[in-house]
């Protein structure tokens, strides 16, 4: 199911042109100069995550200690300086940026993988028994804060980073579930799906065939979003302590290790700090373009 | 109805702009009220400065970065809970403030020890009285004798006393396993204060927690504990000690260490005991502040699990460690050099210090071959647990890194304290840990009992290794129960050489007991233990 627009396209001299829906999408993003520099910046980071291992050892760069050369301010040898274990805080900001988007890509992972099942059966059957039992369940979950129910769900599992992941990942859940139903529930009642049912086609296909490839819009934008809220939910679940353990160069974690040298040592905590705001603002910024330019009332 | 809804929504609007302008104008009001009331606080510390000697000043404030659990005396390990004990209560015999070594009357004005030295006769003040106002008696005494010595936290103690009894004439007699001369010294800890019977039997009547009811005969009176915020004590001006200068007493329980510091450099509290090591210098360089330093309070250990696990029954893995672990780095790293290394079981400054005594060298090879030996040629996965407090945790990260050298791979486990002394220090469910003991007097006896007796096995803060030798309980009775102090000496470097040699437990280092107080704060002397009570202090 390929939706088609026709466009006018003013530099060519108004000939009437046909641009796929990506590309009219793409046409609108880059229009967006401030998501676009975001979109730049989170290339950077990308880059930067799977080249940190080509370039630096984990063992030899990142964790290993040398009591020597602590707290030394930045200079050209140590970028960042170095941290109260004497290690290159430069370096392990980094790698930090491993951690932060392998655990970030993942919640979201889970939160919408589950939430589009559930979504998406809750928004088919709407009405049916099953529909109500999903959203009281999602109900119940959205009561709790988020924050909290990640501190109890992984003070039960155990602490380690799949735990975390999980336990972001089912706290999020629920809401990325109403979307999801939300926008099937916009969709199910239009001709095509109605086409679909009398051809007989089953409801499974007609969900992950018809109806959820365009309802992806709005997941797109909520999983951008969700994933600048899970690395910094990331690094305060580290900062308490509960996620990401030392010795591991986790942003949150650097953050709160650097909180006892603050005032002697205040720039131990300006890297780790800049690192996250930057991440965190270059995805909100592509959440808030991929919101404008997937918005099919918005013109080209 | 559309326009209705409209009307209303207007209407709620301006409303709001209404009520935000009203916030404006009384803030705009307290804003303008605020300076005179400082210039009249201005005015009273000036004239207060313009006597010299006595300040009027009466009151104190405290900063504390743990709250204690529970004020029922041996109930909480924390230094800081203990001292809110020894301040709300009394012990049978009392401390010098000036020098705890020496013993001074309390609750009991005159005692003695029978000739051979295992009968004591304690007489108890009849002219006593709790906070509550009710007469201290003898069943008081005799009660929180029984009360105390069921307390894990007392349990090295304990084993000494063998009973206690009402002789008549307001007199007890306590009898002792065994000829020990500090017992005094353990009587006089805070675990081993004065309770009333009374209360603790209302407690239990009314289901309340004994914990959170105070009624002790100390200095102060606990007038109020708002949990995560303050306690406020009130001096108790009929104390059998005198009646305290300063009269309220005020302990704010902080967050952490760094807004501690940064607190007592504002002028906002007055005493703060748990500073942040990396803050000393700036204390130090500051002139309206000083630095107390107590010497040898506690002793970091490195400690392998030897009842299960890789490292009981494996000689050779535990020599591994010891070759791998460098001290210094760990002092200068994990505590910013605030203390001194530890060679051996005995702390420095106490009795039965080992002088010269050598622990393993530093030698990453020599663990390596050992690690060999051991059978884990290819290196080893452990767990390693330690408390989430920066003095603990961060010390712990660079034995980490050291062991992970050598081809230790530890999984560091950073827990909060309630769960890893439960975990760690009672059940014993670890492979690796690193925490800290203390003895709350300087004497070999509670040290070594309290890590290598088999009965201290299992309780809080005691032998969490698990050592469980008899030749070692019959040295340590023997130690404990010899008068001559060249023998107990002989017995106790014995006793560290064997700790050497099976490797039992890593000594590493002692920090300094430091905190930080406001410099017209008089009559602070350094307490080793860290038990420090305010009915000594005044203003200057």
């Amino acid at each position: 199911m390929i939706r088609i627009n026709a466009n006018i396209d003013k530099k060519s001299g108004g000939i009437i042109k046909r641009r796929s829906q990506l590309a009219s999408i793409w046409f609108r993003f880059r229009k967006n100069k401030m998501a676009f520099l975001g979109l730049i910046m989170f290339l950077i980071l990308v880059v930067i995550a799977f080249a940190a291992p080509l370039v630096l050892d984990y063992e030899r760069d990142i964790i290993s200690q040398n009591i020597s050369q602590r707290f030394l301010g930045p200079s050209s040898q140590h970028i960042f300086g170095t941290d109260q274990f004497g290690r290159d805080i430069f370096k392990r900001i980094l790698w930090g940026s491993r951690l932060s988007m392998f655990v970030g890509l993942g919640v979201v992972g889970i939160s919408l993988g589950g939430g589009t099942i559930i979504g998406s059966l809750s928004g088919y059957y709407e009405g049916s028994v099953l529909d109500n039992v999903l959203m009281r369940f999602c109900d119940m979950f959205l009561a709790i804060p988020g924050t909290l129910l990640a501190i109890a769900l992984v003070s039960g599992f155990g602490n380690s980073i799949p735990n975390l992941m999980l336990a972001l990942g089912i706290s999020t859940m629920p809401k990325m579930s109403r979307i999801v139903r939300a926008s099937v529930l916009s969709i199910k009642n239009q001709e095509f799906v109605e086409a679909a049912i009398s051809c007989g086609t089953s409801d499974f296909r007609i969900m992950f065939r018809h109806i959820i490839p365009n309802a992806v819009g709005p997941m797109i934008v909520e999983g951008t979003l969700s994933v600048a809220r899970s690395i910094i939910s990331i690094a305060s679940m580290s900062f308490i302590g509960l996620g990401v353990q030392p010795p591991n160069p986790e942003w949150g974690a650097m953050l709160s290790e650097a909180k006892a040298q603050m005032i002697n040592y205040p720039y131990l905590v300006y890297a780790p700090g800049i690192a996250i705001v930057l991440t965190v603002m270059s995805l909100t910024l592509i959440g808030d373009g991929l919101r404008d330019a997937l918005d099919p009332k918005m013109k080209n | 109805m559309n326009r209705f809804a409209r009307l209303i929504s207007v209407t709620l609007c301006a409303l709001m702009l209404i009520s935000l302008a009203a916030c404006g104008s009384t803030d705009a009001n307290t804003g303008g009220t605020t300076p005179p009331v400082n210039d009249t606080e201005e005015i009273v510390a000036f004239e207060g400065q313009e006597t010299p000697t006595h300040s009027s000043k009466d009151s104190l404030i405290m900063g504390y970065t743990r709250e204690p659990d529970t004020i029922a005396p041996g109930g909480d390990s924390k230094t800081n809970a203990q001292m809110v004990v020894a301040i709300l209560h009394d012990t049978i015999v009392g401390k010098d403030p000036a020098d705890q070594s020496v013993i001074v009357p309390s609750i009991s004005d005159t005692w003695d020890f029978s000739e051979d030295g295992t009968e004591i006769t304690f007489h108890i003040r009849d002219d006593i009285k709790f906070h509550d106002g009710t007469a201290l008696t003898v069943e008081d005494v005799l009660f929180s004798l029984d009360y105390a010595t069921k307390q894990g936290l007392n349990s090295s103690g304990a084993s000494i006393l063998k009973s206690w009894e009402d002789i008549g004439d307001n007199k007890i007699k306590v009898t002792l396993a065994y000829p020990y001369k500090p017992i005094l010294q353990i009587l006089a800890t805070p675990g081993f204060s004065i309770i009333s019977k009374a209360t603790y039997e209302k407690s239990q009547a009314e289901g309340k927690n004994f914990g959170m009811m105070e009624n002790g005969t100390g200095p102060y009176k606990l007038i109020s504990w708002t949990t995560g915020d303050r306690m406020v004590l009130e001096a108790n001006n009929s104390w059998h000690r005198g009646a305290p200068a300063i009269k309220k007493v005020e302990i704010r329980l902080l967050s952490d260490e760094t807004s501690g510091g940064l607190m007592i450099e504002n002028g906002e509290i007055d005493f703060f005991i748990g500073m942040n090591s990396a803050d000393r210098p700036r204390f130090l360089a500051n002139d309206s502040l000083e630095v107390i330093n107590a010497p040898s309070a506690g002793t970091y250990i490195v400690t392998m699990n030897l009842k299960e696990g890789p490292f009981a029954d494996n000689l050779a893995l535990r020599e591994a460690v010891a070759y791998a672990i460098n001290r210094q780095d760990m002092l200068d790293g994990g505590m910013n050099g605030v203390g001194e290394v530890t060679p051996g079981p005995i702390t420095p400054g106490y009795f039965g210090f080992v002088e010269g005594f050598e622990p393993y060298p530093y030698d990453p090879e020599m663990a390596k071959a050992k690690l060999a030996e051991a059978g884990y040629p290819n290196g080893i996965d452990v767990s390693f647990k330690t408390a989430s407090d920066s003095w603990y945790s961060n010390p712990a990260q660079i034995v980490v890194e050291q062991l992970r050298q050598v081809g230790i791979r530890c999984k560091l486990e950073i827990m909060e304290r309630a769960p890893y002394l439960k975990e760690v220090q009672e059940d014993m469910n670890y492979e690796m840990c690193y925490y800290m003991t203390w003895g709350d007097f300087p004497d070999a006896d509670p040290v070594m009992w309290g890590k290598f007796h088999s009965e201290t096995i299992g309780k809080q803060m005691q032998n969490f290794a698990g050592v469980d030798n008899p030749e070692v309980d019959a040295l340590l009775l023997k130690a404990r129960t010899s008068i001559d102090d060249n023998e107990r000496k002989a017995l106790y470097a014995q006793l560290a050489e064997m700790n050497k040699e099976n490797v039992w437990y890593l000594m590493i280092l002692t920090t300094y007991n430091s905190m930080v107080i406001n410099k017209d704060l008089k009559g602070v002397e350094p307490i080793p233990a860290g038990y420090y009570n305010p009915a000594f202090y005044y203003w200057e």
